[in-house]
């Protein structure tokens, strides 16, 4: 009996899901433009020095780095708007990014865009080797979320 | 009857969504009963100020080359499918507060192991197998000081080769490498952040690996009160369940053989035989299923099943035909994924499943994504086991 009615709610709300949904498009799959590579900008290349803050303002664009609130940052260290960069991400416990105030130069000669509260994003094309003896060429992204020492502790992380 | 319903109801779209690439977290910690206090000079390894365990420290810090690792029990996914990572992720925090900022620090190198199985029950990595994917960390910035949650992504999955006819093919141990000196009590350094001072799950999850292979197990230190659980995992390319419980490592200490695996160490095995418990399952299914809809089948299983079952394309690890399925209906437990393709179930109540028929046995849980034009990819299951 009890899966009896197990059954019947599970197709009744398989129906009435299926019915509330417009017809829409799932959203395409990314796909990795090889051709699209870029190496990083070298650090003989770039003016600043490792290490360094260079204060700045950057406006949201229209693609390129995908943000959380659902806005764009440009690219950086060679990657282009249209390639496959992931997407930024910040879970529910973390507040909300706020604007650019800045770029700093990595060790590596590598631009981070650094935000309000002192977290960071960056992008680079990277090549993979794979165990297999195979290789991923793709955009990588680094995200440094800066939590202050206030995070204790709700849930694993 | 089940399978009926179902296809009726569904066969007009089928399994549009699995090419969508994806980032989810594989998230192996314990969860709700963790607590600790912030130490807001040092990072957080160790409860105990001074204490490193031998080889760990002496004077200059941790050995170059040295990883952290921990082990994940997961037989999880019963397809044999090989994981495809997209990233990892895991928590740093610069040594002091006496030091400038900003500061260049690094997001370590990550590896996935082979592992093999130590005397204690537990796992580490195998030093005589390559590893199975080695991701390269950057130089990375510390704006302030405090605790950042570092996170690399990648714009395409990387499969993660495990060794083929090796034994304990379920079983995986991931990695971050340290550059070298890193200590506590060293200015200009970094560290790992972990949880310190919840009760331990009763095998091994987290050590570190020398340069020459010799492994060091930190979770052994419960003995003298520090415990703690790395904060850092990797992300995968499918959609991934991850449960919580008002349990975990709380009630089972000292747990009893045989060891449980599961996707989540830390809610894995339950006294629900004897005592309500309360479970959570959150579905991490990645930004292209943003609005999407997750139902969970829900089962009792005298073992965790060893292979899948193909349902109208996707491959699901419970069993559909289990005369046992359906109760999940009647929790109602359907829930629409966020705009960052996580939903995060509201724990559910169990009562006590005093029927000793049902000792031993398994409570699993498996979410089947529905897009807007079928049935998506699922979640791997989860299992608790009843004690």
């Amino acid at each position: 009996m009890m899966r009896a009615i197990g059954i019947v709610l599970i197709a009744a709300g398989a129906i009435a899901f299926m019915a509330s949904q417009d017809d829409g498009v799932a959203t395409a799959p990314v796909v990795v433009e090889a051709e699209s590579k870029i190496e990083p900008v070298p650090l003989a290349d770039r003016a600043e020095a490792p290490g360094s803050f260079l204060q700045q303002r950057v406006a949201r664009v229209d693609a390129g780095i995908p943000c959380p609130d659902g806005t764009f940052l440009p690219p950086l260290n060679g990657v282009r708007p249209g390639d496959p960069i992931p997407a930024m991400r910040r879970e529910a416990y973390m507040a909300p990014l706020g604007d650019v105030v800045g770029m700093w130069t990595d060790e590596d000669g590598l631009a981070w865009w650094v935000f309000e509260d002192g977290s960071a994003v960056s992008t680079r094309w990277v090549t993979i080797d794979v165990a297999d003896g195979s290789t991923v060429t793709t955009v990588r992204l680094d995200q440094m979320d800066s939590m202050g020492d206030g995070f204790a502790v709700a849930g694993g992380r | 009857m089940f399978r009926v319903f179902l296809f009726a109801s569904l066969s007009a779209g089928v399994a549009v969504a699995q090419a969508n690439h994806c980032e989810v977290k594989r998230n192996n910690g314990p969860c709700f009963y963790v607590s600790g206090t912030p130490d807001p000079i040092t990072w957080r390894l160790y409860n105990n100020p001074g204490y490193a365990p031998p080889g760990y420290w002496s004077g200059a810090g941790v050995i170059a080359g040295a990883v952290t690792w921990r082990w994940i029990p997961s037989p999880v996914n019963l397809r044999w499918e090989e994981r495809e990572v997209t990233g990892y992720y895991v928590w740093l925090r610069p040594t002091a507060s006496t030091q400038a900022f900003p500061s260049t620090g690094y997001i370590p190198d990550f590896f996935m192991h082979a592992v093999r199985q130590r005397a204690d029950g537990g796992f580490e990595p195998d030093p005589a197998r390559p590893p199975m994917l080695a991701l390269p960390g950057v130089s990375a910035p510390f704006l302030n000081e405090g605790a950042y949650r570092a996170r690399s992504v990648l714009g395409a999955p990387v499969t993660a080769v495990h060794p083929p006819a090796y034994p304990h093919a379920s079983e995986v141990c991931y990695s971050y490498a340290w550059q070298g000196g890193e200590h506590r009590f060293q200015q200009g350094a970094q560290g790992l952040v972990g949880t310190t001072t919840e009760n331990p799950w009763f095998v091994p999850t987290w050590g570190w690996l020398e340069p020459s292979g010799q492994p060091h197990v930190v979770d052994q230190l419960v003995e003298v009160g520090q415990y703690s659980t790395l904060w850092g995992s990797y992300y995968e390319d499918e959609p991934s369940l991850n449960a919580e419980s008002d349990y975990a490592h709380m009630r089972l200490n000292p747990p009893q053989p045989p060891l449980f695996t599961g996707c989540n160490d830390g809610a894995g095995r339950s006294d629900l035989s004897v005592r309500g418990v309360a479970i959570g399952w959150n579905v991490s299914a990645g930004l292209s299923h943003a609005g999407d809809t997750v139902v969970p089948l829900f089962n009792y299983s005298p073992s965790i099943p060893t292979s899948s079952v193909s349902f109208l394309g996707t491959e699901l690890e419970v069993d559909v035909n289990n005369p046992l399925l359906g109760q999940m209906a009647v929790i109602g437990y359907w829930g629409t994924l966020d705009a960052a393709g996580d939903y995060d179930g509201a724990r559910y109540p169990f009562s006590a499943v005093t029927d000793p028929a049902f000792l031993h046995w398994y409570l699993g849980m498996e979410f089947v994504v529905l897009t807007q034009t079928g049935i998506g990819p699922s979640t791997q299951s989860h299992w608790v086991k009843i004690e």
